[in-house]
């Protein structure tokens, strides 16, 4: 008998032997007193434990927690508090218009001819949006 | 299956408390094999959530054709063998390849399995033992051993194919009783 096959004789006798441990683990047979078989078992009983580090106990709740507050349909509040920025970018605006109109004349010369009153309303449009949009992200993250 | 898909469709129709039920059902499972792939406890319980988070996003693809366990182990393991990739550990160590001494050329006599699993310091041996296991093995005799999850199911959440779960397994059992016998041995 050559290297190889005792090689091979080995692996097939504990893997006989492995599962001869499972089954009577399974079984929950007592000691069987052959070293090689219990050995085996104790194995299959450490391998059975829980790590010991554990999850939170509130892990679910605060998943779901989190989950449900990207879910929840925006609430009146939400809605008011988005017409109230709407409201407030457009007024100031209205305002700062005049203001603005009089700094940019200064600079007419300076200046190419754009249409700077749309570029302006462009820009706090974005802001807005973008404002808007972060809101709705640390929302949705919970974060 | 019929639970499953229950519960699938009430989260799906945002019934109160739904998610929260899924999540409590399948968590240590997610929990056991995030953990066994990372072994950091706060990287493991970032991920965990990430898991949900993902399993929430895209409850709507599960087709129930496989338990919904493991629908959810596969996103688990997806999740953290993309987190050992990023970190660039190796989730199967070249060691495994070779089968270090022969694990049943020495077996002492008079070994008590009893006394053994009462010996707390056997038992932290063991314990040890495990978690120096290279992920992969750890994942899947966790899977195997604690949540008691067939080897069909187990290639199923890690897309190997049975024979090779199944030689990982028996490597990890004898590598750990490997351990145990030169710990035991020296006692005796």
């Amino acid at each position: 008998m050559n290297n190889q096959d005792m090689d091979r004789k080995g692996l097939e006798q504990q893997a006989r032997l492995q599962a001869q441990a499972e089954l009577a683990e399974r079984q929950q047979q007592p000691a069987s007193g052959d070293p090689a078989l219990d050995s085996y078992r104790l194995v299959i009983r450490a391998l059975k434990q829980p790590p010991a580090a554990q999850l939170p106990s509130d892990f679910a709740a605060r998943v779901a927690a989190r989950v449900g507050f990207s879910e929840e349909p925006s609430s009146p509040e939400d809605w008011l508090m988005t017409g109230l920025i709407l409201v407030l970018a457009v007024t100031g605006l209205f305002y700062i218009r005049p203001v603005m109109a009089g700094i940019i004349s200064q600079f007419h010369f300076q200046l190419p001819s754009l249409p700077w009153p749309l570029l302006g309303a462009a820009a706090v449009s974005v802001a807005v949006a973008w404002a808007l949009d972060r809101g709705a992200l640390s929302r949705h993250h919970g974060r | 299956m019929s639970e499953d898909q229950d519960l699938v469709k009430a989260v799906l129709a945002k019934t109160p408390g739904a998610f929260e039920r899924l999540v409590t059902r399948h968590q240590n499972l997610v929990w056991h094999l995030v953990y066994r792939v990372v072994q950091h406890p706060e990287d493991a319980r970032e991920l965990c959530q990430d898991v949900f988070f993902r399993v929430h996003e895209r409850l709507h693809q599960y087709r129930f054709e496989s338990a919904l366990s493991t629908w959810i182990g596969r996103v688990a393991f997806s999740v953290a063998s993309r987190h050992m990739q990023k970190k660039r550990l190796p989730m199967v160590e070249p060691a495994d390849d070779d089968e270090a001494g022969s694990p049943w050329e020495s077996v002492s006599d008079g070994f008590d399995l009893e006394a053994a699993c009462a010996d707390g310091e056997v038992m932290q041996l063991l314990s040890v033992a495990i978690d120096k296991l290279p992920p992969l093995q750890r994942t899947l005799v966790t899977l195997y051993h604690l949540e008691e999850m067939p080897v069909g199911e187990i290639a199923s959440v890690t897309g190997l194919p049975e024979g090779t779960v199944k030689n990982y397994l028996f490597r990890a059992r004898s590598r750990l009783r490997q351990q145990l016998e030169i710990r035991m041995g020296v006692a005796a």
